[in-house]
Order: C-alpha cells, then sequence, then structure tokens
C-alpha cells in the first residue's frame, strides 16, 4: 500500500499530529486542532439538537397531532430564556423547577432499587449454596465491605479490632484504586494505538 | 555512594517525554511486527455472548450506542462484533442513543458491516433500524421504556416509526428481549438499570470502557448485568468467541507492549523511591 492521496486522511492525520503535540510542548499546532475539535463539535451539537426540537414542538403544530404536550414544552423552553432579563428571570425557575422535579423524581425511583435495594440484595446471598470459588468471593466481598465501611468510622478509635478492619478496608480501596488506574492506562492506551494505527496504516499506508 | 545517589536522582527526575517516545517506539514496533499473544476469554465476556446466543432467531434487540467518537477505539470494536453477533444469529436490533454523536457513530459500524448485512439478507427497517439522537439524557430513557413511539417518532432518516416494520409492535420496554448498552459514561448504564432493567425487567449485557469496567461490576456480580465487555480487550474476546477476529484482535498486541512499557515505569519508580527511602533521602 502506498500513501493516501485521500485529503480527509491528510487532514485527520495531521490533526492527530497536532492535538498529540501537547504531550511535549504547548504549541499553536495543538491549538488550532483543539479550537476545530471545540467548533466542530459544538456546531454539530446544536444542528442535532435543534433538529430535535423542531420535530417534538415545531412538527406537531404542521400535523395537528400533541400540540398541548408540544406547545407546553416549547413555552417552558422559552421561558428558560427569560434568565437573560432581571426582571422576567422568575419566570425562568418555573422551568428549572420543571426540569429538576422530573429528573429527580426519576432518579431517585430507579435508585431506590437498582443501585440500593438489588444492590443489598446480591450481597446477602446464602454462601452454602455458592460454588466454592464464588463462596470465597461473597465472604472477601462481605470482609471488604465491613472493613471500607469500618475505615470511615471516625467516631471510634482505629485500635485492635476496629484497627485491622479498618486496614482491611484501606487495602481493598487500594485494590480498587488499582483496578481503575489499570482500566483508565488501557483506555487511553487503546485510543492512543488506534491514532497511530490510522496513521501507520490508513495515512502512510505500511 | 554519592554516585549511586546520583543516579537514582538522575532516574528519580527522568522527563516525562522520555517515557512518551519509548511508548511510542514500543507501540510502533509492536504494530509492525505483530507478536500473536494469546488472548483467554473472560467470563463476562462469555457470559455476554451466552446472553444474546440463548435468545430464539428474531428476538428484537436494543442496543444503546452511547458513546462518541472520543471512545471510538474502545466502544466501535465492541460495538462492531455485537452486531455481527446478532447478525449471525438472526436477530431484530434497534440502534439508538441518548448521545448526540451516537447515531453518527453507529451509522459508521452500519456502513462498515455494509456487507455482511446485505450477505445475510438483512434489510433496514425490517430487521435494524437507527433512531436518531434523543434528548434528554435520563428523563428520555425513561420516555423510552413507557412509551417507544411517542419518545422517538422518527428514525434517523426521517421516517415515521409507525411506517417502519420492526417498530410497528413495539410499546414499551417490555418488547424488547435484551438491552445492550455501549458506553463510555454518562448517560449509560446506571441510567438503563434505573429506567430499563428495575421497572421492567429487560435483561441487560453491557460494554464498558475499561476505566469504568471496575466500576459496573458490582451490577455484573449481583446479576442485574448479564454480561460484560471491559474495554478493547472484551471486544477481542468476544471477537474470538464470534469467530471473527478483527479490529480488537489486531491491537492486542501493541496493547499489551505498551502496559508492559507502563509497569516498568511503575516498577521502575518504586524501586527507585524504596532505595532513596532506605538512604534517607525520601521521607
Amino acid at each position: 500500500m502506498a500513501i493516501s492521496m485521500d485529503p480527509s486522511v491528510w487532514v485527520a492525520a495531521l490533526l492527530t499530529i497536532f492535538i498529540y503535540t501537547i504531550a511535549f510542548k504547548d504549541n499553536p499546532f495543538y491549538r488550532f486542532a483543539e479550537h476545530v475539535l471545540v467548533g466542530l463539535s459544538s456546531g454539530y451539537l446544536f444542528i442535532v439538537t435543534w433538529r430535535f426540537i423542531y420535530d417534538q414542538t415545531i412538527t406537531p403544530f404542521s400535523t395537528g397531532k400533541g400540540m398541548l404536550v408540544a406547545g407546553t414544552s416549547l413555552v417552558l423552553g422559552v421561558l428558560i430564556f427569560t434568565k437573560f432579563s432581571k426582571r422576567l428571570t422568575w419566570l425562568s425557575n418555573l422551568s428549572i423547577a420543571v426540569l429538576v422535579g422530573t429528573a429527580t423524581g426519576l432518579t431517585l425511583r430507579g435508585y431506590l432499587f437498582a443501585q440500593l435495594l438489588d444492590q443489598i440484595t446480591a450481597s446477602i446471598v446464602p454462601i452454602v449454596k455458592l460454588q466454592p470459588f464464588d463462596m470465597v468471593n461473597t465472604i472477601l466481598s462481605l470482609i471488604i465491605v465491613v472493613g471500607t465501611l469500618t475505615y470511615f468510622l471516625f467516631s471510634l478509635e482505629h485500635k485492635g479490632p476496629v484497627g485491622i478492619l479498618a486496614k482491611i478496608g484501606r487495602y481493598g480501596m487500594m485494590a480498587a484504586f488499582g483496578a481503575a488506574y489499570g482500566g483508565t492506562v488501557m483506555t487511553r492506551l487503546t485510543i492512543f494505538i488506534q491514532r497511530v494505527q490510522y496513521l501507520l496504516f490508513t495515512w502512510l499506508g505500511l | 555512594m554519592s554516585e549511586k545517589t546520583s543516579m537514582l536522582e538522575k532516574i528519580e527526575r527522568i522527563d516525562r517525554r522520555v517515557i512518551y517516545v519509548v511508548l511510542i517506539i514500543a507501540v510502533i514496533a509492536v504494530l509492525l511486527n505483530p507478536i500473536g499473544l494469546p488472548v483467554p476469554v473472560t467470563s463476562p465476556t462469555i457470559k455476554y455472548r451466552d446472553a444474546i446466543s440463548s435468545l430464539p432467531p428474531g428476538s428484537l434487540v436494543y442496543i444503546a450506542v452511547e458513546f462518541e467518537a472520543a471512545s471510538l477505539p474502545e466502544n466501535g470494536p465492541q460495538l462492531e462484533v455485537t452486531m455481527r453477533l446478532l447478525i449471525k444469529h438472526n436477530m431484530k436490533f434497534v440502534l439508538a442513543s441518548l448521545r448526540s454523536g451516537g447515531p453518527a457513530v453507529a451509522q459508521i459500524y452500519l456502513d462498515k458491516l455494509k456487507g455482511v448485512i446485505d450477505s445475510s439478507g438483512k434489510r433496514y427497517g425490517e430487521d435494524f433500524v437507527l433512531m436518531p439522537y434523543l434528548v434528554g439524557g435520563e428523563t428520555a430513557a425513561a420516555a423510552l421504556a413507557k412509551d417507544f413511539k411517542s419518545t422517538a417518532k422518527t428514525d434517523l432518516y426521517g421516517k415515521t416509526v409507525g411506517d417502519i416494520p420492526i417498530l410497528r409492535n413495539v410499546k414499551d420496554a417490555k418488547d424488547f428481549s435484551l438491552a445492550v448498552c455501549i458506553t463510555s459514561g454518562t448517560p449509560g448504564v446506571e441510567e438503563y438499570l434505573r429506567q430499563w432493567v428495575s421497572p421492567y425487567n429487560v435483561p441487560m449485557i453491557v460494554g464498558a470502557l475499561g476505566v469504568a469496567a471496575p466500576t459496573y461490576m458490582p451490577y455484573f456480580s449481583s446479576g442485574q448485568i448479564k454480561g460484560m465487555l471491559g474495554g478493547l480487550r472484551g471486544a477481542a474476546e468476544l471477537e474470538i468467541l464470534a469467530g471473527a477476529p478483527s479490529a480488537a484482535v489486531s491491537s492486542m498486541d501493541a496493547l499489551s507492549a505498551g502496559h508492559l512499557v507502563t509497569i516498568i515505569f511503575i516498577l521502575l519508580g518504586n524501586v527507585v523511591f524504596f532505595l532513596r527511602k532506605r538512604e534517607g533521602k525520601v521521607k
């Protein structure tokens, strides 16, 4: 394979190199690529959001279906912009109240079951019914959960059994942070490798 | 003694750019000369595959494309191999996204799999469909689950959902046999757990970034998530299971080389730290 003659490949390759130059030193090439990225992203987001708003709130008026919901959404949306007026700013509170209220209600309802009760239920399992490996895993989880909670128990001095449990909790957290760091390294390296592959094979045709 | 200390000091103060250069050389060398290291398949990936392969042919699957161009290198191969597997097992799928860039990245992979789609006889609108960006994050996820057609009124190309055969009988989340959430963060796993899995009992599998995979492990352990792909490694494992090695498998050697360089520098840093501590130079 030979070097690519596609202008779009050249633009992507050069912008990739410009972006990675920040690893060595801040420079105008990096800043140029950064501004291009921010500009394009903002423009793209504006267009796709506008299209959604148009379909959901403007189109119903031309089709005559769902005008009440669309009209209410449109009014609440427009009221947000009264933030720019000192005299009318209180009107934007109506929209914000609807936004915050809906989001909080939905999140709390789901959070209670999906992230609290289901997790607690999964933690309380009779270990005798488990496979040997899962049994060890469950006991280990239990010890680390209790240890981590003890670590954040500041009303008791971390001495004796409490100190031992707190230390176990600390090691558990360190293991969790280590796993998260490993994942971070993998994600960053993957992005880097994909760009190097693009430069070597798609652009240079090696 | 002072020479040794001076050497340790030099290693301790090594310029970060030297590390970058070593990393670049290691990655390029391995990409140009692949080693072919084995990729053992882990339990979350096997369960991810099983969640798909255990469904009856013709089942309707919801794919939440909750990532954008920035995480394409990890989430992209996950989406590609998932769609390959769904096509192989004769499933129908709906691609939707709560992120502005989601439909665009989904389109990239639909175009990439055009040959596979055409050769399997799959047709747009009958066997798969691509929905537009749905604004509203978790609120949109909840609305989709409750009333799919009122929330997503058209597909990406403006065709009304009522005129799309695959969506004709879809009312709510219960009409999907499986939800696949391929995500780079928020909105993503937690939102679908709260609005789809818990209230509607829709089984869910997840494709996560390497950085986020440990965060989702408690949901996998509790059974709320039926299977999981962790980063590019997870995608490579699924490519092997699906018998279709592609982008992820080809990157695994370079990823291992990068990890090796990182581990060597971490070990070096720690050895120097402890040697200096022994000499009483570091507290």
